[in-house]
């Protein structure tokens, strides 16, 4: 299983260099000059040039990305243009606000989603085409407009929550609960409908097999049953979706943050673009890599633990 | 070194393509009283004295409230040298840094960290004496003297930031006592009670801690202001919170115990935000949202700001037929300034075919009808100069502000009515816009006049800006109207000054279309918010007198 995991970091590497060179690529060739917005509009070519020469961006851009990968080698992801703040201390910053909404989102994801779908598989009927109707709808309604709207009814309408801002947990654990609720909602939305049908249909045809009429017939507590039994059986599928709808839930991040004026990475991200802010760029980017790679590599544990022929054969 | 006068973008994309409220036009009659009545906005302030009077006269004196929250865009950077012009610097700037000179609303100026100031007699503006207030501490708590206020100034022309260019005349400054200083210019500098207010940043005095490590500058403050930055509790580009300056010298003027600046750039969302009583004022507020702000209970000002305007930058281009001034005539004659303004600065915007708008130092009345719609004249004058078949005009426009590309759409409209065959390309930003222009691939760009609240010199760099004259348009005359007025003070300046409009309206370098304001919203638990009547001014909620600075309406 270790090697399994050592296996698995190192593929990882590559991965992060190509992401990196893409980045770069990408931003290279999106007009624009950080050049212009530092110093303003009333100067000429040259100067703006002279601007760029400073910051190092007249440099071809393999040189440009070979420093960005000896600035990583040597511990640091560089300065940002334009705050002059460290590209580590700027991520350090908004790293919290992110990860505790996509914790937050994935929690209630997983939570509400296994619970709708269990109650979907047992009792069926109605319930289980309201899942449904509930997930083609979710799946339809982008989740900036669903932030929208609980911002309008929910802070604006009855003043019940709070519509922008995020407070620290070791500031203020009661506001910081407060500020993540619409935030999360917004960003689960979409996943709780997709969790409960997965589960509805993974669970439906676990409880169709012969192992669990067997199992009915050995007087087993509906209970113990349907959690220690169906479930277990039901679960790899479902938390795929759930490592799936995580990871798609920290690109949904960019537009949460936006909506609720959030100070974390997806924010930081979209700043830093329009702003041509190559070092926060590659920096942000290279986090939510790793992001990605760790909760892939969460994924594959949980397989192992939830199925033991899984950790036979890695 | 950079240009003098440069100005923030993001501030002026987001002003501009933003129709003035029915308020503009009362401030604006407002801004024409008071120049008429001799207030100084920049072109003509020489001295100033100690004898600032109270705006409003039931102020508290002291805290009387906890948090004052404000809603604005990302800075360029909260170190004052490094920091944009205009209103970014009142948001960012003033909360934490006290200026030595304070500029009111009606555009007075009147004593911050300077109690007095004036230029040497016989110096033709060239010499500035500034005497300082006594007893002012910066926060890290040094004594603020002469020979701060010059150190702060060497720093800020040699940090090379937007504003250096402020002072790239300055042949040096002196502390000439422990409280006095002599600043010494190589050329005329008419507007320093301007350019050393609040609304530039070099005014902005900064102390020997932050001199010393100005990278500490992006993270907290070392000014002598009301607040001061507070790192642990800010996020760049998202949240800043200023926290009380034990240091300050006038408790008296202020009147919460922190003020937060949150970075919200959409309206939507700041509306909400202010709505669910999360933000007090909304300092960036498009036009299209001052009826949500008014119908949320919020209330709006506004005031007049720059002028919408195609600037004929082909007009030094040999080739081009931009340089026949019948030709730029003909344009200027071509447009319904009337229907413009009342079509895209939704009804409330003035229409004007001077450099100048009007109420500021330089507005001629007398050539306000230069120019007036006539589509024959147009192409009786294009037939004089030889394109009696019209010509194709390459114009180059910013999404930014010019929202939708409306403007470039119906210059387009216009121009085509008399034989002109006008092709726009749109570029998203400034960042794209700027080096477009400089290519010299454009023989006009879409792009606002004036600021010249600011003083007639600044509006002269703005609109001569390297990019937004490509060709490099030089004037032996201008240069001499220029000289001249900014050598005089008071109304003989302001005089020379309608001469400069006028031989810029005559030789029609610009196509000026119509006025546009700014405007902000101020939740109902705020008060003593006063509208400025002058352009290129901000609402400024802290100030060194307790009777201007804002306070909570319950108090």
């Amino acid at each position: 299983m270790l090697r399994y995991l050592l296996r698995r970091l190192l593929l990882s590497i590559p991965l992060l260099f190509v992401v990196s060179i893409l980045t770069f690529i990408m931003v290279a060739i999106v007009p624009g000059d950080p050049a212009v917005r530092i110093l303003g509009a009333g100067h000429t070519a040259a100067q703006y040039q002279a601007l760029d020469q400073k910051l190092g961006l007249t440099a071809p851009i393999g040189v440009q990305y070979w420093h960005w990968v000896d600035g990583v080698l040597h511990g640091t992801l560089g300065t940002s243009l334009f705050t002059n703040q460290t590209v580590t201390s700027e991520l350090a910053q908004r790293l919290p606000t992110t990860i505790w909404l996509v914790i937050g989102a994935t929690l209630v994801t997983v939570v509400a989603g296994v619970a709708l779908g269990l109650a979907s598989a047992v009792w069926r009927g109605p319930l289980g085409r309201v899942v449904d109707a509930a997930s083609w709808i979710t799946f339809a309604v982008p989740n900036f407009w669903l932030g929208l709207i609980l911002v309008e009814f929910i802070a604006v309408k009855a003043r019940l929550l709070p519509s922008i801002g995020y407070v620290p947990l070791g500031q203020d654990p009661g506001g910081w609960l407060r500020s993540l609720i619409l935030p999360v909602v917004t960003l689960s939305a979409v996943g709780v409908t997709g969790i409960a049908k997965q589960t509805r249909d993974a669970m439906a045809e676990v409880l169709s097999r012969e192992f669990i009429a067997a199992l009915r017939m050995a007087g087993l507590s509906r209970r113990s049953l349907l959690l220690r039994h169906a479930l277990r059986n039901a679960a790899i599928p479902i938390v795929t979706a759930a490592g799936l709808f995580s990871i798609a839930m920290l690109g949904g991040t960019i537009l949460v943050e936006q909506v609720f004026v959030l100070p974390g990475m997806g924010s930081l991200v979209v700043q830093a673009a329009s702003d041509h802010d190559l070092p926060v760029i590659e920096g942000a980017v290279l986090y939510f890599t790793l992001i990605v790679i760790a909760l892939n590599l969460l994924i594959d544990l949980s397989y192992a633990w939830l199925n033991p022929r899984v950790r036979v054969t890695a | 070194m950079p240009a003098r006068y440069p100005f923030t973008l993001r501030a002026h994309a987001r002003r501009l393509g933003r129709p003035a409220s029915l308020l503009a036009i009362a401030t604006l009659a407002a801004g024409t009283l008071a120049a008429c009545g001799g207030v100084s906005n920049g072109g003509g302030s020489s001295t100033g004295t100690a004898s600032a009077t109270a705006a409003a006269s039931a102020a508290p004196t002291g805290i009387t409230g906890d948090t004052l929250t404000l809603q604005f865009n990302e800075p360029v950077s909260t170190n004052p040298a490094l920091e944009g012009t205009s209103e970014s610097d009142v948001v960012f700037g003033a909360i934490d840094y006290d200026s030595l000179i304070y500029q009111l609303g009606n555009g007075q100026y009147v004593p911050d960290l300077a109690t007095s100031w004036s230029y040497a007699p016989g110096s033709k503006n060239e010499v500035f004496n500034l005497t300082l207030r006594q007893n002012v501490h910066f926060s890290d708590g040094s004594l603020l003297t002469a020979s701060s206020v010059v150190n702060s100034l060497e720093y800020f022309a040699k940090a090379d930031g937007p504003q250096a260019g402020y002072l790239a005349t300055l042949a040096s400054a002196k502390a000439t006592g422990t409280y006095t200083v002599q600043l010494t210019f190589s050329a005329p500098e008419p507007d320093l009670p301007f350019l050393l207010s609040q609304y530039q940043d070099i005014g902005q005095i900064i102390g020997p801690t932050g001199l010393a490590n100005p990278k500490t500058l992006t993270t907290t403050s070392d000014g002598t202001g009301p607040y001061v930055l507070s790192a642990a509790q800010s996020v760049a580009n998202s949240q800043y919170v200023f926290t009380l300056n034990s240091h300050y010298w006038n408790p008296a003027a202020v009147h919460y115990k922190q003020v937060v600046v949150k970075v919200i750039t959409d309206a939507t969302t700041a509306l909400s935000a202010a709505e669910s009583g999360q933000v007090d004022a909304l300092l960036s507020l498009p036009s299209s949202a001052q009826q949500s702000a008014k119908s949320g209970n919020l209330t709006t000002f506004a005031q007049p700001f720059s002028i919408a305007s195609l600037i004929l930058m082909g007009r030094s281009d040999p080739k081009s037929p931009l340089s026949n001034l019948k030709v730029r005539e003909a344009i200027n004659d071509a447009v319904d300034r009337s229907a413009l303004a009342q079509g895209l600065g939704g009804g409330n915007s003035v229409p004007t075919d001077e450099f100048a708008i009007p109420g500021t130092t330089g507005y001629d009345p007398a050539a306000a009808s230069t120019y007036s719609y006539n589509v024959a004249t147009a192409k009786s004058l294009l037939a004089q100069a030889g394109y009696a078949g019209g010509f194709k005009l390459a114009v180059l426009d910013t999404l930014a502000l010019d929202a939708n590309g409306d403007i470039g759409a119906a210059l387009k409209t216009e121009l085509a009515a008399v034989g002109i065959d006008v092709t726009i390309t749109e570029t998203p930003s400034p960042a794209q816009f700027i080096p477009a222009a400089l290519s010299k691939q454009y023989d006009a760009v879409i792009w606002p006049l004036s600021q010249n609240g600011a003083g007639f010199p600044y509006a002269i760099q703005f609109a001569m800006a390297p990019f937004t004259n490509a060709f490099g348009t030089t004037s032996t005359e201008l240069n001499s109207l220029m000289a001249t007025a900014g050598a005089l003070s008071g109304s003989a300046a302001s005089a020379a000054y309608e001469k400069v409009d006028d031989y810029l309206t005559d030789n029609a370098w610009f196509v000026p279309l119509f006025s546009l304001g700014a405007t902000l919203a101020v939740a109902p638990g705020v008060a003593n918010v006063q509208a400025p009547s002058v352009d290129n001014t901000t609402i400024d909620p802290v100030a060194p007198i307790a009777s201007l600075s804002w306070y909570p309406s319950s108090s």
